[in-house]
């Protein structure tokens, strides 16, 4: 009886080292400190692309909506300017009927600490409205976006254009 | 405690290993009742001549004509216990489950012991998974800060040792470029100055790239792209001619290294 329960445990510990030799760290258990920060890396960085994208999404047909979404993923400064002008944007999106379709081309992070993070967002919007005469105007654009970590989202405090 | 050989049987009443055709035990001199041979057809070539079932009851001390009979425990003896009389039967049943029992905890003991060498094994791992590399994530990735500073840096620096050259300091510039180049990028840098060779030396261009932010997009220890943003300024002729351009542009910057420094790999202009 004993030996059959030594030889169950012998080839659970067996199949573990197996695991080890062949996933390596990733079969510890929980994870390692180097494994949570990548894994907040790639959240930094998705949550950089997903607010740079709203930013640089206008349509003026439906401006509340897209509006709340940059809220919803903005902090600090950044969402008080940015509600600060609220209205001037919808205004001008609306007189000028404005269609801009934004693109993130590439997303890159620089400093990061535990609750803050600097990212530089390399993207490009594809413009339309009065002031463009009907023509569809390509623009790209640097933007250095400072992030803060709030509960467990990154949220971005600080947007600007590189110049 | 030894197997009993199938010549051998365990005497009563000293419990010593004895042959089985013994009428007498060897250690305690107790007279035993000797075992019966039967069998014979077992040893066809040393017994030739079968013999009748009553002789070798009666007589299970006879040796095999082969053998001399005043041997009294030859070792070469051959099989002449019957394992199904009585007697015998009864010994072997008792040894097979001590036996048994030996064999089962020794197997025990071996279990135990690699139960223990596999357990060790497992936490060594783990303590190195835990410990090892705080600057390298099990998926390749570099989180490092030093490590990721190092990426920074050397990117900015590359980019600006690429793109940057005077006209007056043309051979120097590019020799300060190349030392930190990948072959197959060195290859395409200098046919690319080849070509740019002559007409910046004509007409006195000075090209001055200021990296003004660089950002890992993805890094593992041997393979970095970073996104740098650099404004460059070309600067034609000199004195009253000269003709200056900025322009601002985001660049896709390919790192590589072996063991030591990193070298550019790749550099890809965006937009």
């Amino acid at each position: 009886m004993i030996n059959i329960a030594l030889a169950v445990i012998l080839v659970a510990l067996l199949g573990w080292l197996v695991l080890f030799a062949v996933r390596g760290a990733v079969a510890a258990p929980g994870s390692t400190p180097a494994e949570t920060q990548a894994r907040e890396h790639s959240e930094i960085g998705r949550a950089a692309r997903a607010e740079a994208l709203a930013f640089l999404t206008i349509d003026h047909t439906k401006m509340d909506q897209l509006t709340a979404q940059v809220l919803d993923g903005a902090t600090g400064d950044f969402k008080n300017q940015y509600q600060a002008s609220l209205k001037a944007l919808k205004d001008s999106a609306t007189s000028q009927e404005s269609i801009s379709t934004g693109r993130v081309d590439e997303v890159g992070l620089s400093e990061v600490d535990a609750d803050s993070a600097t990212v530089f967002v390399a993207a490009g919007s594809k413009v339309k409205n009065k002031g463009t005469k009907g023509e569809v105007e390509d623009r790209s654009w640097r933007i250095k976006l400072t992030m803060a970590k709030e509960g467990s989202r990154w949220l971005v405090s600080q947007l600007e254009f590189v110049g | 405690m030894a197997r009993l050989k199938r010549d051998e049987r365990v005497c009563p009443y000293c419990a010593e290993t004895i042959k089985a055709a013994a009428t007498k035990c060897r250690y305690c001199q107790s007279e035993l009742t000797p075992l019966v041979e039967t069998a014979p057809e077992a040893q066809p070539v040393k017994q030739p001549e079968p013999q009748p079932v009553t002789e070798s009851v009666t007589k299970s001390v006879t040796e095999p004509a082969t053998e001399p009979v005043t041997e009294p425990d030859a070792q070469t003896e051959p099989d002449s216990v019957d394992a199904k009389t009585p007697d015998a039967s009864g010994q072997a049943t008792v040894s097979f489950q001590a036996g048994l029992a030996f064999v089962q905890r020794r197997l025990t003991l071996v279990l135990a012991v690699l139960v223990v060498l596999a357990a060790t094994a497992v936490g060594v791992s783990w303590y190195r998974a835990e410990q090892g590399s705080s600057a390298v994530a099990p998926n390749g990735s570099l989180v490092g800060d030093d490590a990721r500073t190092q990426v920074l840096v050397d990117a900015a620096d590359l980019t600006q040792r690429t793109l940057s050259y005077d006209y007056k300091t043309l051979a120097n510039d590019m020799e300060v470029a190349r030392a930190r180049m990948t072959p197959s990028f060195l290859k395409e840098y200098n046919s690319t100055m080849a070509q740019v060779r002559p007409n910046t030396e004509k007409n006195k261009i000075v090209l001055e790239a200021v990296v003004v932010s660089s950002a890992i997009i993805k890094s593992t220890e041997h393979r970095a792209t970073v996104l740098v943003f650099v404004n460059q300024t070309t600067t034609a002729g000199d004195g009253k001619d000269q003709n200056q351009q900025l322009s601002r542009n985001s660049l896709v910057v390919t790192l590589a290294r072996g063991e030591g420094d990193w070298d550019m790999s790749k550099l890809t202009a965006l937009g």
